[in-house]
């Protein structure tokens, strides 16, 4: 498994939301990538930087791809509050986003549902110091 | 490609080109540039910007009418606002009867056939991500850019094959003369519109066969229209077959649905971006033009986008209510899904694709062109392919 490249997610960074996404995005179509998996791939990064910029006080996201078993990893690294009832983060529409969230249009609570939705790998882990999250998706 | 050359004489060197190419996929040669085939959009932006004059646009010709028995010219809807008056329309199209044609078909009537096709498939698939198709140049980048998004592209026919297709039927039926006897010409308001014919380009799957530019035109069109009296016929466009043109049209005929419309190669980059992420909820069909304003700006067309987006509201007002009426299956086109067969295997993507990245890493990150490539990671790519040095780097190069 290689890292191609970990970026630094700023909280409540709300005026670049998505720009890492973005270039997650960029490297997979270059890394040739086919179309359906970067669809699905770049709408669960984009979730899971939203998700840190509303909810952390930041922290990083992590790209690696395991080559020999044609999979591609993300890795979500947060410090914070954490996700203090995991099971009830995965109820559709429920969500914690902050009023300054709500302002930007963000926080409709589909966040986690989402990126379960389309990842083929799906890991969490939260405390109080922060929350690790893995998605992988076969490629 | 419909966009060529350069004039080598010409050329100043200057790099706008280069920089305003959304494709990048304009290159330097030997200090000239050159356009790389397999990913310009025809958008004509290098065209535009350069201020010199530098590129030339490949146009079938006019004459070619004389290789058949029976000849039509379809004239979009952007070409009649660029006469201020009916008489003026008129003389127009009598100056193409003179110059060699049996038919001048007005294209309204085959876009209203579109048009009222397109809004109720967009209404009833309002939930679903769906993109306008009528813009060769932003569907070319569609499937250059984002291929994942080719479902996503309405069914809808080129109004200039529904016509081309329907004419040449009854051309047949009433003269009897052969297929290949009939000749179909589309004149263009755009580079990228050229592409939809056999010639200049040789795509041999379109019914219409040779696209003629506006520009090639004019000169000969504004002189015979100067020794013609406008006997033709009637001119009588329809409403609704205008609005195909302008870039709100589609908007103008839902009352209850608002639709995102954008005008530009780099709006619709951004739109586009946000369809990848699944990022617009409220309204999902989007229509895009990569012209200001929509076909009416039309970068071959004499006047501004702005004054014929004025000027085609004058017609609107006194346009007629005819509409061609076809059944969906009439009008749809086929759109091929994108072919991604990709042969290396993922361990291959990934050494290439850590090679580019390692060389990248060493250029220095100013995108600034000098060494004729649009961006550094270009520049990295020639390199690893072998075609270029890392000492080609001009700025490298001065600080060694
Ligand atoms: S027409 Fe557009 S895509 Fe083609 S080379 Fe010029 S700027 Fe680039
Ligand atoms: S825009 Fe391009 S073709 Fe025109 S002068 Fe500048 S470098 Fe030469
Ligand atoms: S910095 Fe060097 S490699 Fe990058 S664009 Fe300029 S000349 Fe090319």
């Amino acid at each position: 498994m290689t890292l191609i490249d970990k970026y630094n997610v700023v909280a409540d960074s709300f005026t670049t939301a998505g720009k890492i996404s973005s270039k997650i995005k960029d490297i997979l179509k270059q890394l040739g990538v086919p179309s359906d998996k970067l669809r699905k791939i770049s709408v669960a990064c984009y979730e899971a930087e939203i998700n840190m910029i509303i909810h952390s006080d930041g922290g990083d996201i992590s790209l690696f791809i395991d080559d020999e078993n044609g999979m591609v990893y993300l890795h979500f690294d947060d410090v914070g509050p954490g996700i203090p009832d995991i099971e009830q983060a995965m109820v559709p529409g429920w969500s914690t986003a902050s009023e300054k969230a709500r302002e930007f249009g963000f926080g409709a609570g589909m966040g986690l549902v989402n990126i379960k939705r389309v990842s083929d790998n799906f890991d969490i882990t939260s405390s109080s110091e922060g929350t690790h999250l893995k998605v992988g998706f076969q490629l | 490609m419909n966009i060529e050359s350069y004039n080598p004489l010409a050329c100043e060197h200057c790099m706008k080109c280069m920089k305003a190419c959304p494709m990048d996929a304009l290159h330097y040669v030997n200090d000239l540039p050159l356009i790389r085939k397999d990913k310009c959009i025809d958008c004509g932006k290098c065209l535009h910007v350069c201020p010199n004059n530098g590129f030339t646009i490949v146009s079938s010709k006019l004459e070619f009418n004389k290789n058949y028995k029976y000849t039509c010219v379809l004239i979009p809807v952007s070409f009649y606002t660029q006469f201020s008056d009916t008489i003026q329309m008129r003389k127009m199209e009598h100056a193409f009867h003179v110059l060699g044609f049996d038919e001048v078909v007005d294209l309204s009537l085959y876009n209203s056939a579109i048009m009222n096709n397109a809004v109720p498939f967009i209404k009833k698939y309002k939930n679903n991500y769906l993109l306008s198709s009528h813009c060769p140049s932003i569907t070319k980048m569609i499937y250059h850019k984002y291929p994942g998004l080719v479902p996503y592209l309405i069914p809808m026919e080129y109004p200039s094959e529904l016509a081309a297709r329907m004419k040449r039927k009854a051309i047949m039926e009433e003269t009897g003369l052969k297929k290949e006897e009939i000749g179909i010409f589309l004149l263009c308001e755009c580079a990228a519109k050229l592409d939809l014919a056999k010639y200049p380009n040789g795509n041999m799957e379109y019914e219409v066969d040779h696209a003629i530019a506006v520009n090639s035109i004019s000169a000969i069109l504004r002189k015979t229209m100067r020794e013609v009296d406008g006997s033709a016929e009637e001119i009588e466009l329809s409403k609704i077959g205008l609005l195909y043109d302008v870039k709100d049209g589609v908007q103008r005929m839902m009352e209850d649905y608002t639709i995102i419309n954008v005008d530009s190669i780099d709006k619709a980059t951004d739109v586009l971006e946000l369809v990848e992420f699944e990022r617009l909820q409220s309204s999902k069909y989007i229509s895009m033009s990569a012209c200001s304003n929509g076909c009416v700006g039309g970068g071959l067309l004499w006047t501004n986008p702005f004054e014929n987006r004025i000027q085609l509201e004058e017609i609107y007002k006194d346009a007629s209510d005819k509409v061609l009426d076809l059944s969906f299956e009439e009008v749809v086109r086929d759109i091929k899904p994108m072919d991604e067969q990709d042969l290396r295997k993922m361990k291959e993507k990934m050494d290439w694709f850590l090679r580019v990245k390692e060389i990248r890493e060493k250029l220095p990150g100013f995108d600034c062109g000098a060494c004729g490539f649009p961006n550094c990671l270009h520049m990295a790519e020639e390199i690893a392919k072998g075609h270029n040095q890392i000492e080609d780097c001009r700025i490298k190069a001065k600080k060694e």
